[in-house]
């Protein structure tokens, strides 16, 4: 009989059982991502991620999932380097052996020094935090320094603080409910993670990765930058966290509430916001193993200007100046989102990139939410060539968008209300607005 | 689908009392395991309480629809973990009781699976056994770099529970959909079996016995006590048909 695997997707669904053949074909139809985990009869849970795990474990599927499908791009695992250069290492080693040994002595010297220089700062660091401990301290009091814009001493405050509030928000409810809004604003002014918090809690209901952290984001840049030319340029939806980050569209996030969070923050644009500063400081620190001008080649300016209006756009800043390259999906999308015409919207479809069937599709949908939002936006009632126009791309578009797992049932609903009832826009939002609903449509 | 569900538990061979709980309703294809913690008589009560307050909630509910059953299923055991801390409160003898919970819905194609604390679900399907729930225990915890090592007491056990009903006013459940197929079982069990016995020696269990399901949980139970029975030990089976 042939050996099953099955996937978890984000800690909340399964895919298969499946045979190989059956999982290679699920990976191919994007059912599941690199993030998401495989485990065999009675074997462990192994993030597909982990390539050196996932090969140990089940060497079937790293050849399927990994090999297979990043073989073509020439991405070599950690232990594909090791073996190339093991002859050229070991003649080092013998040559030079003195001078190894008389190196290794220096780094942990000078490792030592730096040691020495960090846990005095830490120590300084931590008697002013200690300065600032209070186990009695309420969210008015971060309120109230939050309402003087000193966000400097909020920061300090929750520092010193964090143990105690992170227990009490592990613990008791009320305290959770009161707590979340600075404690997330805190972590993702940071680095998106804190000891002892469940990233779960941070996530709360997101349809996002469970792990937003700046070093989780640097992970999965590292692992991810030689796959950007497949979907880049060949617009094929890798399925993996970086890429359906970048095809998450702001105003369908704009339109959810952003209920435990402060102001307008929402945890989409916290880990947008951690992706980007993850990205910098790896294209910064030279840590991606290619010059600058070979990571343009690749892509990087597409995706850093997709970073930015993603950004932006959800915390309504002013936004940067759209301009649209035809055979670029990211552009293309980011055209469609920031239309504010009808014409506008025309000319984004046109351009966009019809490369495969796969994107074409993908692309069409995207362009019927972007109509709907331009005609929910219109007083009156709408023009018939407008509500023809819906009422065609209504068969075509699905509920859910497969590749970001966005719902958009909300937004379905006053698509049909708008074709099959012949009522303005605003009447039609109203309707389609489900009770205690977390998604506003009025404009 | 149809489901066909059957059940039983047992105190152990080492056990005074018996401090899981089980209910099910094969007609509704609705099923809960609770496995109680805390000394003396607190165990039985939060497992028990637990099995009671989302039965009733299960049973006062409206037809509930898809995207409705993970609420549902959250604010119930909210509202439940609440009624345990409030009880423990009351009471000085049931103070710190808490409970593991596993709440199976089987809903058109797919069952959604609440999970709390270390009692399991497991999938059999064609000879292949997969655990569907993560345990939220502290090697668990650790291991995915959600508790720093730091932050555990010493001695603290690798298997001790994170997440359980009882523990605080806030519980975070895990909420699963699994998309179900003709021919699947559902072994839903207290840490008593999966204690006890190894992942692959249950997979070989089930298959000798599935010609006869009706007394699959006795004979999973029997296997367990046979293998030191340290512990209560409940087991739900729920057999997908089609």
């Amino acid at each position: 009989m042939a050996k099953l695997y099955l996937i978890r997707r984000n800690l909340e669904a399964f895919t298969g059982p499946m045979t190989l053949m059956e999982l290679k074909d699920a990976y191919k139809r994007m059912q599941f991502g690199l993030q998401d985990e495989v485990s065999g009869h009675c074997g462990p849970w192994v993030t597909l991620e982990n390539l050196e795990r996932v090969k140990k474990q089940y060497p079937d599927v790293a050849r399927i999932v990994h090999e297979d499908m990043t073989g073509a791009w020439g991405v070599a695992t950690d232990s594909d380097a090791k073996l190339i250069n093991e002859d050229t290492k070991r003649v080092k080693v013998k040559s030079t052996r003195g001078v190894g040994l008389a190196m290794a002595f220096l780094a942990i010297a000078i490792a030592a020094f730096v040691a020495a220089i960090y846990m005095a700062n830490s120590a300084r660091m931590s008697s002013k935090a200690k300065d600032q401990q209070d186990h009695n301290l309420k969210p008015e009091d971060v309120q109230s320094l939050l309402d003087k814009g000193d966000r400097e001493g909020f920061n300090r405050l929750m520092q010193a603080n964090s143990i105690d509030i992170v227990d009490q928000v592990q613990q008791q409810k009320i305290y959770a409910d009161a707590w979340l809004p600075y404690l997330r604003s805190y972590v993702f002014s940071h680095d998106g993670q804190l000891p002892g918090l469940d990233p779960k809690i941070l996530r709360g209901t997101a349809i996002a990765p469970v792990d937003c952290s700046l070093k989780m984001w640097s992970r999965r840049w590292r692992s991810s930058y030689r796959d950007w030319n497949e979907f880049l340029t060949d617009h094929k939806l890798v399925h993996a966290h970086w890429a359906r980050m970048l095809a998450w569209d702001p105003n369908w996030i704009k339109h959810r509430d952003n209920k435990g969070w402060l102001s307008t923050d929402n945890y989409y644009s916290a880990c947008l916001t951690m992706a980007q500063r993850a990205l910098n400081d790896l294209v910064n620190e030279g840590a991606l193993s290619l010059s600058r001008s070979e990571l343009d080649r690749m892509g990087l300016n597409k995706i850093k200007s997709r970073l930015e209006w993603q950004v932006a756009s959800i915390k309504g800043a002013a936004v940067p100046d759209v301009s649209l390259e035809p055979s670029a999906s990211l552009a293309g999308w980011t055209c469609l989102e920031a239309a504010r015409d009808l014409s506008s919207l025309q000319k984004c479809r046109a351009a966009l990139a019809r490369s495969n069937d796969i994107s074409n599709e993908y692309n069409e949908e995207r362009f019927g939410w972007n109509l709907l939002r331009l005609a929910a936006a219109m007083h009156g009632a709408l023009p018939a060539d407008l509500t023809n126009q819906i009422a065609q791309l209504a068969g075509k578009m699905n509920q859910e968008d497969h590749f970001t797992r966005f719902d958009y049932q909300t937004e379905a609903r006053l698509l049909n209300s708008l074709v099959t009832r012949e009522q303005s826009p605003a009447k039609a939002a109203e309707q389609a607005q489900p009770e205690l609903s977390n998604v506003k449509l009025s404009h | 689908m149809q489901v066909r569900m059957i059940g039983a538990t047992d105190v152990g061979r080492r056990r005074k009392s018996n401090q899981d709980s089980l209910y099910y309703d094969e007609a509704a294809g609705f099923g809960i395991v609770a496995d109680g913690i805390g000394g003396r008589s607190g165990g039985e009560v939060a497992s028990s309480m637990a099995v009671n307050g989302l039965r009733k909630s299960f049973l006062n509910s409206d037809r509930i629809r898809h995207e409705e059953i993970a609420p549902f299923l959250s604010s119930s055991i909210d509202r439940v973990n609440m009624e345990i801390l409030e009880r423990g409160r009351r009471d000085r003898d049931l103070t710190g009781m808490g409970t593991t919970l596993n709440c199976l819905m089987f809903v058109g194609e797919t069952l959604h699976l609440a999970h709390v604390g270390d009692s399991r679900t497991y999938l059999y399907y064609k000879k292949h056994i997969f655990q569907l729930t993560l345990d939220h225990s502290v090697g668990n915890f650790i291991e995915r770099g959600w508790l720093p090592r730091s932050a555990v007491l010493p001695g603290a056990k690798e298997g001790a529970l994170v997440r359980a009903m009882g523990l605080g006013e806030r519980v975070d459940v895990d909420i699963y959909e699994v998309p179900l197929k003709p021919g699947q079982i559902f072994l839903t069990c207290s840490d008593g079996l999966s204690g006890m016995l190894e992942d692959r020696k249950t997979a070989q269990i089930i298959t000798e016995n599935l010609d006869h399901l009706d007394s699959l949980p006795k004979v999973l139970i029997d296997a367990g006590n046979a293998a030191g029975g340290r512990d209560n030990i409940t087991v739900l089976l729920s057999h997908v048909r089609g």
